[in-house]
């Protein structure tokens, strides 16, 4: 394989910028990072440490195996929502190894509105187990949860993709052959009792787990009973008479430690084989892509110098290098497994989506993970364009991208606009894990285009009516507000408060996220996908 | 992350922070952590700096904890945290009263009122489906009701026996 | 010369015999239990022979099997090494019987010294000076009484057969009399198959001097210089040094001498080896002969330059001694330190088990003999030595410090070993000093305890290494991680986003 020689000069000015800038950038994203984790109310710290039940990061730190990684899914989840104290959606939720496993572990915080559920923490469970159910990962369940936030119930309660998809989920997960244990750490109530009631292995903590289906004061209500918890739906209740719990655990550390033993019984799981070969660092700091990126996000970049940060050696097989350069295409290794990437250097014409057709076909046959590295404004548009079929060639593209069924990772580093995102397997296309950096932005358009769309049809109704065009302050006045909505809601936290990602990335720790991504999607057969796909538009 | 460390009986709470890639962080008892470097020589060998002085630690995995060599000296270390527990003994994981997981008859009864019992002591034996079982102390302490006779039929949640425990922390166990 | 040999032992020493072996362009056989089909010294022959169970009468204390071997795998001699059957006179018969050589002394010589009031009776008569006491064995205890009271107290107790501190017991008054002859009879019935006893003289704090002899079939007897033996455990050896520091040259030349003597008297051929007891006024005692290469023989070899196992199969094969007494010089000091799967902290009992991770000390002067590897089992079924560290300096001071260096560079992890306690005796100024004496350990090491003001430096050691190699919490053996491509998920650490 070549080695890619970087043309970056780290002496430079324009380097020095840009690396400050993306400095700024991750200092930023370290720090709600922290405080999505840290940040509590000194009555819910004090309510937890009364009861006397560890915290969500002590629960973690005993559960995980030490010393090893903890891969973190949409820590900034419902960032800015509701009353923008409800962090991470309420949930800690990450890939991490429990002795030697690889497993899903879901952590509701009751240090968080009572660990209730808001409507983003039910996308978040149903995006963990989509993730679950896609790479074969035993999930792990901490439950402390007071149930629905009511207030909300509407959000959370009736669709399709609303709470009772979770235990829909569960028994299909079941079905799957996924493992599935919860510790029950705190209440279960109605909707929650199925958590529980719907794994494997059910782990109960007495005196602070409880399973309901109606708590204490909804048993008043009806019945006028006066029941306590722990006598409604307490570990020696469940443990010993009603039989929905399997595990009695003195506390919380013990609780962890029985979910661990269990977790060690489970058969264990061949991964897939990709091809491999031992792992090396890149010869380029992956910290330099802080200098590499520029400030601006319509400045172009060559992306092989992300490559160069990124691969094994930063070595790299450039698939038609001469044919369709817009698109960069190749073969490398990350952390030893090897992977098929494509890179955006600049639009996609018909040639660098025939290019990307035929690419992600080669990879899909041969069994190789698909890494798509967007920063794409979109297809080429145009009269020559158009007439050169450039919607034909498009819809190839999407088509292998949506019928490959090798796992696929997608990280936007920069722009993802239009159909762009499509072709470059958006979240709609089901990649396994979807990132974003910190100065990545998403929408159908930029704000800048979407501006000048929206004056020019303007112009062009004023121009029917036989009116003049509209003045130069006038434009500035439809201008502005459309650029400023498309950066708040394009920008990379709107998206991950959404769930739109997994998460936003330090762009210098994109080579480990890949590596523990791909090693983990290997726990999901490759063997029994479905081959093939359907018919191309010539 | 928090580590207890156990040294025989001995445990040292050691508060670690993660390794930077040069493999600095800072390590020690809780509140007085020092800046250290951890150079990774093999699987089996740590080179570990501690204030500009660096010792060579080998290392090797157990059963019963982890082998560690420094200076000629070999001790087993532990991760008390990690230590099996003792088998859970939640309360009712044994039966507290004295009374037949069947319907049974009392085929004999080994202890009068009064008797001084020791947990796990026999107190009734009784007999269900041609098997005979006997029904032992939970805990240890003194005989003070005999509530059947030998012949007796009798159902889950009879208690069949009473007995005072010594005291509150024998009988919690 | 023979062209092949069997080595009828196992561990360190069998290793180290086929190395000279291999130098001399003589193949070797190994033989093995069961519990051994995988240990360097199978690993080290030209070729191997199963003996059996892993219990000493299937396997090397078995005669038969063991000359049926040699007579199988056509060697021509047998090197016994030490114990099991080194001074067994019916091995060494059995061995001649079959045509082959038995590499050290003749049958009857070692009928004679195997049993110690023979041994005394023959060094008595050839005027070489022996320890007071009886010079045959008594088994009523009111005769061993008066004898005692001749003698004086305390005295010892000690099998006739006896050997390697078995069957010994010291009696400081008459009263403890029948007891004691009663526990070291049973012991030596147990150990040797021979309850015969006898009483000698209990020395106070003698040291234990020794001397390395050989003797061609030409009738040419040498002493190749002394070791001092006198650290001691449950009165076995465990650190050998030579020069002794109590020796000055008149002394060692009247000690050799008698050495000497005493082989001579004998009739002794091959290599030997003289011990003696020395008091504190220089008097020194005939103690008795082991007739077989001697476990710390490495220090001799260290200041002299030779190899003691080459002479011992030139000799075996009839050649006369290439050297003369002039043509030995002797330079710098030796020390050996014995390292056997045992626990200082509970009176060195052994420790068997399975060898972890080993390191060998290196460097300028150190020799390490041993019979282990990472991985293997230490067998509950024999001696539980794991080999000899040995180093060589210009004078003692210097061999101390390397020796103690090269015990911090040993490592030998899963079984417990007395490296640290060693360490400590090295240490010390009284061995500094060089006032040992065979009751050094009682004296100075009584219940010792490792020192635990390092334990901490061990923790954060501890929480270094699961840093650094992560254990995902599962009991691992190194050795047989799965071998699969490595992945991020063990490789990476306390990897995290927000780090």
């Amino acid at each position: 394989m070549e080695v890619i020689e970087s043309q970056i000069d780290t002496a430079g000015d324009e380097y020095r910028a840009n690396y400050e800038r993306m400095q700024e950038l991750v200092e930023d994203l370290k720090a709600q990072l922290k405080k999505a984790r840290q940040e509590r109310s000194e009555k819910a710290v004090k309510r937890n440490q009364e009861l006397g039940k560890l915290t969500v990061q002590e629960r973690l730190d005993r559960l995980l195996d030490r010393n090893t990684p903890w891969l973190e899914i949409a820590p900034l989840a419902a960032k800015g929502m509701y009353d923008g104290k409800v962090h991470g959606a309420g949930t800690r939720a990450g890939i991490g190894v429990v002795k030697g496993r690889e497993v899903l572990v879901h952590a509701n915080d009751p240090m968080i509105k009572g660990g209730t559920v808001y409507p983003m923490g039910v996308k978040k469970t149903l995006r963990c187990q989509t993730i679950s159910m896609e790479n074969n990962l035993p999930m792990l369940m901490l439950v402390d949860s007071g149930g629905a936030y009511l207030p909300l119930q509407s959000e959370i309660f009736p669709d399709s993709d609303d709470g009772g998809r979770i235990f829909y989920n569960q028994a299909i997960m079941s079905k799957m052959n996924i493992p599935q244990i919860t510790a029950v750490l705190g209440l279960c109530t109605a909707g929650g009792a199925y958590i529980p009631a719907m794994s494997d292995h059910v782990v109960h903590v007495t005196g602070t787990g409880a399973i309901f289906l109606g708590g204490p004061p909804l048993v008043r209500a009806a019945t006028g009973e006066e029941v306590t918890a722990e006598d409604l739906g307490g570990a020696m209740v469940h443990c010993r008479e009603s039989g929905v719990s399997d595990y009695f655990a003195e506390d919380d550390a013990h609780a962890m430690q029985l979910v661990r033993d269990i977790t060690a019984l489970l058969p264990t799981v061949e991964k897939s084989r990709v091809p491999t070969r031992a792992a090396k660092p890149p010869l380029y700091d992956p910290k330099e892509i802080w200098g590499v990126v520029p400030k601006a996000i319509s400045t172009p970049y060559d992306v092989r110098e992300i490559l160069a940060r990124i691969a094994d050696g930063s070595e790299f097989l450039e698939f038609k290098a001469l044919y369709g350069p817009t698109l960069v295409c190749g073969w490398t290794y990350v952390h030893g497994h090897q992977i098929g990437i494509l890179g955006n250097n600049g639009v996609l014409f018909s040639d660098s989506s025939l290019k990307a057709t035929q690419f992600i076909s080669l990879c899909d046959r041969q069994g190789i993970p698909l890494v798509f590295l967007q920063n794409i404004n979109g297809y080429i548009i145009g009269r020559e364009y158009e007439r050169g079929g450039i919607t034909k060639d498009g819809h190839k593209m999407v088509h292998a991208v949506s019928t490959a069924t090798v796992p696929k990772f997608t990280v936007i580093i920069g722009a993802s606009f239009g159909a762009g995102n499509y072709g470059m397997c958006g979240r709609g296309y089901s990649p396994r894990f979807l990132w974003m950096w910190p100065n990545a932005q998403i929408g159908v358009m930029g704000g800048e285009q979407a501006a000048d769309v929206l004056v020019s049809v303007k112009n062009d109704q004023l121009a029917r009516a036989g009116q003049p065009p509209l003045p130069s302050e006038m434009v500035d006045n439809i201008r502005k507000p459309i650029i400023q909505s498309a950066f708040n809601e394009g920008n990379a936290y709107y998206s991950t408060a959404n769930l739109w990602d997994d998460g936003i990335l330090d762009p210098a720790s994109t080579r480990d996220v890949l590596g523990l991504a791909v090693s983990a999607s290997l726990n999901a057969s490759l063997e029994d996908r479905n081959q093939g796909h359907g018919t191309f538009r010539m | 992350m928090e580590y207890r460390v156990r040294i025989d009986e001995q445990v040292y709470p050691l508060v670690a922070t993660s390794m930077d890639d040069k493999g600095r962080c800072t390590m020690g008892p809780a509140g007085e952590p020092e800046p250290v470097v951890i150079k990774v020589v093999s699987s089996n060998h740590v080179r570990l700096e501690i204030q500009g002085r660096a010792r060579s630690i080998f290392a090797a995995r157990s059963d019963d904890g982890t082998w560690i060599w420094c200076d000629g000296r070999a001790r087993v270390v532990k991760d008390a945290d990690l230590e099996e527990r003792r088998k859970s003994r939640a309360p009712g994981a044994t039966a507290r009263e004295i009374t037949p997981p069947t319907p049974a008859s009392v085929v004999r009864i080994l202890v009068e009122t009064g008797d001084r019992v020791a947990k796990g002591q026999g107190i009734v034996t009784v007999s269900a489906m041609k098997m005979e079982m006997t029904l032992t102390a939970p805990y240890s302490g003194t005989v003070t009701a005999i509530n059947t006779s030998i012949g007796a039929q009798v159902s889950p949640g009879e208690i069949l026996a009473e007995i005072a425990p010594d005291d509150e922390g024998d009988g919690n166990e | 010369m023979f062209s092949k040999i069997l080595v009828a032992n196992r561990g360190e020493i069998a290793v180290r015999i086929m190395r000279t072996a291999r130098e001399m362009g003589i193949a070797t056989v190994a033989v093995y239990s069961d519990v051994d089909a995988d240990s360097p010294h199978v690993i080290a022959s030209d070729e191997a022979v199963f003996l059996g169970e892993a219990d000493p009468s299937a396997c090397y204390l078995n005669v038969e099997k063991i000359v049926a071997a040699a007579k199988h795998t056509g060697a021509e001699a047998i090197h016994p090494g030490y114990g099991f059957l080194a001074e067994n006179p019916v091995f060494a018969k059995a061995v001649s019987d079959e045509g082959l050589v038995f590499i050290g002394p003749p049958a009857e010589v070692m009928e004679d010294l195997g049993n110690k009031t023979v041994a005394r009776r023959i060094m008595a008569e050839g005027k070489v000076p022996i320890i007071p006491g009886m010079i045959s064995c008594e088994a009523d205890v009111d005769r061993l009484c008066s004898a005692a009271d001749e003698i004086g107290y305390p005295v010892v107790v000690k099998a006739a057969a006896g050997g390697g501190g078995k069957g010994m017991r010291i009696v400081e008054a008459r009263k403890d009399m029948a007891e004691a002859v009663e526990l070291a009879r049973s012991e030596a019935l147990t150990a040797f198959g021979d309850p015969t006893i006898y009483l000698e003289k209990c020395l106070d704090r003698p040291r234990h001097v020794e001397f390395q002899i050989l003797a061609d079939t030409r009738g040419n007897v040498i002493h190749v210089f002394e070791r001092e033996c006198s650290i001691q455990r449950r009165h076995q050896k465990i650190i050998e040094e030579t020069p002794s520091p109590a020796l000055d040259e008149d002394l060692r030349e009247r000690m050799g001498a008698a050495a000497v003597a005493a082989a001579r008297a004998a009739g002794y051929v091959n290599a030997g080896t003289v011990e003696f007891l020395l008091d504190g006024s220089g008097k020194f005692y005939f103690l008795e002969v082991n007739t077989r290469l001697q476990v710390e023989h490495p220090i001799t070899e260290m200041i002299t330059g030779l190899d003691l196992v080459r002479s011992q199969i030139e000799i075996a094969a009839g050649q006369p001694l290439r050297f003369s007494r002039q043509d030995l010089t002797r330079r710098g000091h030796a020390i050996e330190c014995r390292i056997y799967a045992e626990d200082p902290e509970a009176d060195f009992m052994p420790s068997p088990g399975k060898i972890l991770f080993m390191r060998s000390p290196e460097g300028p002067g150190v020799r390490f003999d041993h019979g282990i590897q990472t991985g293997y089992h230490v067998p509950v079924n024999y001696d539980p030595i794991l080999g000899k560290l040995v180093v060589w300096a210009e004078d003692r001071p210097a061999a101390i410090e390397r020796m103690i260096r090269s015990l911090r560079e040993c490592v030998i992890l899963g079984v417990k070993t007395p490296i640290e306690f060693l360490i400590e005796v090295l240490s010390s100024e009284e061995f500094k000093s060089g006032n040992t004496h065979t009751c050094f350990i009682r004296d100075n090491c009584a219940a010792w305890k490792p020192d635990r003001g390092e334990d901490a430096l061990a923790a954060m050691g501890f929480v270094a290494h699961e840093m650094a190699a992560p254990s995902f919490g599962t009991s691992t053996d190194e050795s047989s991680t799965k071998s699969g491509p490595s992945s991020p998920w063990q490789t990476l650490g306390a990897w995290d986003l927000a780090r």
